[in-house]
């Protein structure tokens, strides 16, 4: 009996793990068989994970490789919105950290999201804020930043970065796929805490580094230059200035200054005034400065002499329907009295002894109407007629900076020019790229555009701008232990209605030192000085300032002081 | 029934030595993580140093710290100036009557503190800054 009993147990018992375990058998089919690809996913969502590596953004050098522009870590702040608990509680004690809205923040903690940002690139005592709040589902994680150790010194050609790295002005911009670099990335098993498990490592594909941008830009000289220019600016009540320097013999960039300027480190408040560079983006009248074109026009072509006499009508001469002012009345003129003294009625004299055709050709092969090509975006051409629109009244306007409009890099290329022995060069801004090792990856290398004027104009037309410095209007210009040559220039600006203005005016002075071996071409434009308006007053000291500096810096030789005994 | 523990044993080895083996990538893997984090940070520490050093390099600041240095070796100067005027200042026919009256010392003590020249007679100046003023 009891035997029957037994047996009838332990079939119970048989069969209820026979039960069981079958089920236990159904469901592992189902889940290792049918659900198999599912839970495949869901762990490799948990385990594995690709970490995308920021490359480190190319830094920006000077011509000494003194640091313009770098790169470096800061922390963002995100969340793992599914993980924070107490989301009003969090958003409360992070709004006044972040400087965000509590508002804005709690928003983002109620997405139902993996990842959400709160704040980027944060401030290091931020980041430790944050980090010693120890909240759930609230981490750090590591960005880049651009960062302008000189803040505002040459910002409009510098340019910046949005939040993601991507150049939106200036060089920062133009020279972006250089700079930026290629992200890279890790594919590797993380543990339950999270961390990174190398040795499960499954691809890893390194970043790339972006290039260094390597300019002609000198950070000294482009502070002198910024420095002088800011004292002029403010002494004279201006709107605003530029200044270029350029080494003549290469056309390389030494400095360019642009005033108003901004702290690059804070360019979201700068208005988009002061971010222009005006040296490229914008042209003016050029006025009595563009005097020293005609002028080499005339003597390149043989139609005038240094010595040859012009009557200057004593300051007023009615020509092509309009009467032509001399700032002050002159009588019989040498050619070269006509421009040191920036006689209008002698150059527009001299101007028609050559003719309009061979004038226009000289303007354009100094440049003027074309972008010189300097690396940077946005470069204007400037405004020059072709000569099928020029009036009757344009041969007495042109030939002394009227009718036509150049940007100031147009300007000192011209002038550059001159210096240069008649060969116009191409403005050069980068001079080269190279990797993180110093590895020249582009050269860009000094461009001979062409030959405008022969050697013997250029050495007369030397001699006639340093008698604008030594005898004529450009005294402020002359620099103490050097030889300094230039030509001033004070232009109205067009009022909206077209007519020239009587009390907006752009005061110029452009030039070079020494003047027999020149190693700088410096072009200076204040925009709206007053109530002293000229170019002799306003803008020749600053050439001077900056020359002086320069020179000095550079270790140019000083020319020796002429004695009694040798002037014999 | 020995083949069958010999076999066992041999097994439970090899599965022992591949949570050994196991073991020990995660314990590498966590050092290498680490490491890789102390490099990061050492990096990017140098590129912060690197970045104060330009910054700290740069003309505006340098031009700064040359003119404040100048404005004080001119404030100094004009403080040495002003000491050797004060020691070379004759006593006035009216201190020394102060100083033959009685309680000549506080009366002296009042007049030095309401003279402008008192710091300067307080400190003396020594041999050779003298003569570098004299000679300034």
């Amino acid at each position: 009996m009891q035997t029957r009993r037994y047996r009838f147990r332990l079939g119970i018992i048989t069969l209820t793990f026979t039960i069981i375990l079958t089920l236990i058998s159904i469901r592992l089919i189902y889940i290792q068989v049918f659900q198999h690809k599912r839970f495949v996913d869901l762990a490799n969502n948990q385990h594995s994970v690709t970490i995308v590596f920021e490359p480190t953004r190319g830094a920006i050098l000077d011509r000494n490789m003194r640091k313009l522009a770098v790169d470096l870590k800061v922390d963002s702040v995100y969340a793992v919105s599914r993980d924070v608990d107490e989301k009003e509680k969090t958003a409360r004690k992070l709004a006044p950290i972040l400087g965000k809205d509590k508002g804005f923040l709690y928003e983002r903690l109620s997405r139902d999201k993996q990842f959400v940002w709160l704040a980027r690139k944060v401030t290091k005592e931020q980041a430790g804020k944050v980090s010693g709040l120890n909240l759930k589902g609230i981490h750090l994680i590591d960005e880049r930043k651009r960062f302008y150790p000189n803040g505002s010194l040459a910002s409009q050609t510098i340019g910046f970065c949005d939040i993601d790295s991507v150049g939106l002005e200036g060089l920062e911009s133009h020279y972006n796929k250089y700079l930026r670099g290629r992200d890279g990335y890790r594919s590797i098993i993380r543990d339950a805490k999270s961390r990174e498990l190398y040795a499960f490592e499954k691809e890893y594909v390194p970043p790339v580094n972006g290039y260094n941008l390597v300019l002609t830009i000198d950070q000294v000289i482009q502070h002198t230059a910024e420095k002088a220019l800011k004292k002029a600016i403010k002494k004279h009540n201006a709107k605003a200035g530029v200044a270029v320097v350029m080494e003549p013999a290469t056309g390389d960039i030494l400095a360019l200054a642009v005033e108003p300027s901004y702290d690059i480190n804070d360019f979201q408040n700068a208005t988009s005034d002061s971010r222009r560079n005006r040296a490229i983006t914008d042209y003016y009248e050029p006025g009595s400065v563009f005097k020293v074109v005609t002028a080499s026009a005339c003597l390149n072509e043989g139609v005038v002499s240094l010595e040859d006499n012009f009557f200057c009508e004593n300051g007023a001469w009615y020509v092509a329907g309009h009467t032509l002012h001399d700032h002050r009345g002159h009588g019989n003129m040498t050619f070269r009295e006509v421009i040191e003294k920036s006689s209008n009625i002698g150059t527009v004299k001299a101007a028609m002894k050559l003719g309009d055709k061979a004038l226009y050709r000289y303007i354009r092969a100094y440049g003027f109407g074309t972008p010189t090509g300097i690396e940077f975006p946005g470069e204007i051409p400037g405004k020059v007629r072709p000569l099928s629109r020029w009036s009757r009244y344009s041969m007495t306007a042109v030939p002394m900076g009227q009718e036509i409009a150049a940007t100031p890099i147009q300007l000192t290329a011209c002038i550059a020019a001159i210096a240069n022995d008649g060969v116009l060069m191409k403005p050069r801004l980068v001079s080269e790229i190279i990797d993180s090792k110093g590895e020249v990856i582009k050269e860009y290398k000094p461009i001979v555009k062409r030959r405008v004027i022969s050697h013997e104009t250029s050495v007369a037309l030397k001699e006639i701008m340093q008698g604008v410095v030594e005898r004529g209007t450009g005294k402020r210009a002359r620099i103490t232990d050097y030889t300094s040559a230039g030509k001033t220039g004070t232009s109205q600006k067009v009022e909206p209605s077209g007519r020239y203005s009587h009390s907006k005016f752009i005061a110029s002075f452009a030039g070079f030192a020494p003047a027999d071996e020149p190693v700088v071409a410096i072009c200076v434009m204040i925009d709206e000085p007053h109530p002293v308006y000229f170019g002799g007053s306003v803008s020749a000291p600053v050439f001077k300032e900056i020359a002086e500096a320069t020179l000095k810096y550079m270790e140019v030789e000083p020319k020796p002081k002429k004695t009694k005994e040798s002037l014999g | 029934m020995r083949k069958f523990v010999v076999g066992v044993l041999i097994m439970s080895f090899f599965a022992s030595f591949y949570v050994f083996q196991q073991t020990r990538l995660l314990e590498y893997s966590y050092h290498i993580n680490s490491n890789q984090k102390s490099i990061s940070l050492l990096v990017d520490q140098n590129r912060q140093l690197r970045y104060n050093v330009a910054r700290l390099e740069t003309p505006a600041r340098l031009e700064n710290i040359i003119i404040a240095k100048k404005e004080d070796e001119t404030y100094s100067l004009m403080r040495r100036q002003k000491i050797r005027i004060g020691q070379q200042r004759p006593i006035s026919a009216h201190e020394t009557a102060i100083t033959a009256r009685p309680f000549a010392t506080a009366g002296k003590f009042l007049l030095n503190m309401f003279s402008l020249d008192t710091e300067a007679i307080a400190k003396e100046l020594g041999e050779q800054k003298q003569t570098h003023l004299l000679g300034f």
